[in-house]
């Protein structure tokens, strides 16, 4: 029998290794949708997110950050239709796990 | 009493009180509104806090005391499994920490009518969170509404 080249195995560990550090499990934890207009020509979107360690985290500011975000791409007018999607993402054994907040909506 | 079991128990109890005084925020849900710019009103932010109690850790967390105190003392320790029996009780999908008073929600609707008489609000978000205590087992489960409120009248800052 004979043994892999020792390039091959480097390359297999550092893929695995860049696999389980980029890819992570999503979990979905909200997802909500408020009435659609029937004009949707000025779609809009924010996003904000959060990493945590250990599942710590001490606030939950970063969802203010999708709202200004959202609110500024609409000065003067109204967001309607927002869509709202809430996960969460584990990454690598879930030390590491990040919370994104996905909004879109229609500025009129 | 041994000196050691004295230090444990101080350990025990600084520890305790620094789970109790600072948490960790876990964000269940968070649902926006439509925001509408044009209004001009005054944001508010109303919560309703419940306490949570995890009563799988904290059997599991008085197990460990329990434990380490025994050994301490030299004693032979049998280890009971009260943690698992209290889990059977609280198991099945959930949202944080169970509460003993489903009902706390409730009050929103009558917060946001103290707060604005006039009823009339905009930009309705509302965040569903929680402050885990760690291993104390303790939870403090909060819906949190922000709103604009428009015509806001004796409540004015």
């Amino acid at each position: 029998m004979t043994t892999p080249p020792r390039t091959f195995k480097h390359l297999f560990m550092t893929t695995l290794a860049t696999l389980s550090l980029t890819t992570g499990c999503v979990h979905v934890n909200t997802v909500s949708l408020t009435s659609v207009p029937a004009e949707r020509d000025k779609p809009i979107e924010a996003q904000s997110s959060r990493m945590m360690f250990f599942g710590a985290a001490f606030d939950s500011d970063f969802i203010d950050d999708a709202i200004d975000e959202l609110s500024e791409k609409c000065p003067q007018g109204k967001v309607e239709g927002v869509l709202t999607k809430f996960e969460t993402i584990d990454y690598f054994l879930m030390i590491v796990a990040k919370q994104e907040l996905n909004v879109r909506g229609y500025c009129r | 009493m041994n000196p050691l079991i004295k230090l444990l128990k101080q350990t025990a109890l600084l520890c305790l009180t620094l789970g109790v005084s600072s948490g960790c925020v876990k964000v269940h849900h968070v649902q926006l509104g439509d925001i509408d710019n044009t209004a001009q009103g005054l944001p508010m932010e109303i919560a309703v806090r419940e306490i949570g109690i995890d009563a799988e850790k904290v059997a599991k967390t008085a197990e460990r005391i329990n434990r380490l105190s025994n050994a301490l003392q030299g004693k032979q320790t049998r280890t009971r499994r009260s943690s698992n029996i209290m889990g059977m009780f609280q198991a099945g999908p959930k949202t944080g920490s169970p509460i003993y008073n489903d009902r706390f929600g409730e009050k929103l609707m009558a917060e946001i009518h103290q707060k604005c008489p006039s009823a009339k609000v905009r930009n309705v978000h509302s965040i569903r969170q929680a402050t885990d205590y760690g291993d104390t087992g303790i939870t403090q489960e909060i819906v949190l509404v922000r709103f604009t409120c428009l015509d806001y009248g004796q409540n004015a800052p």
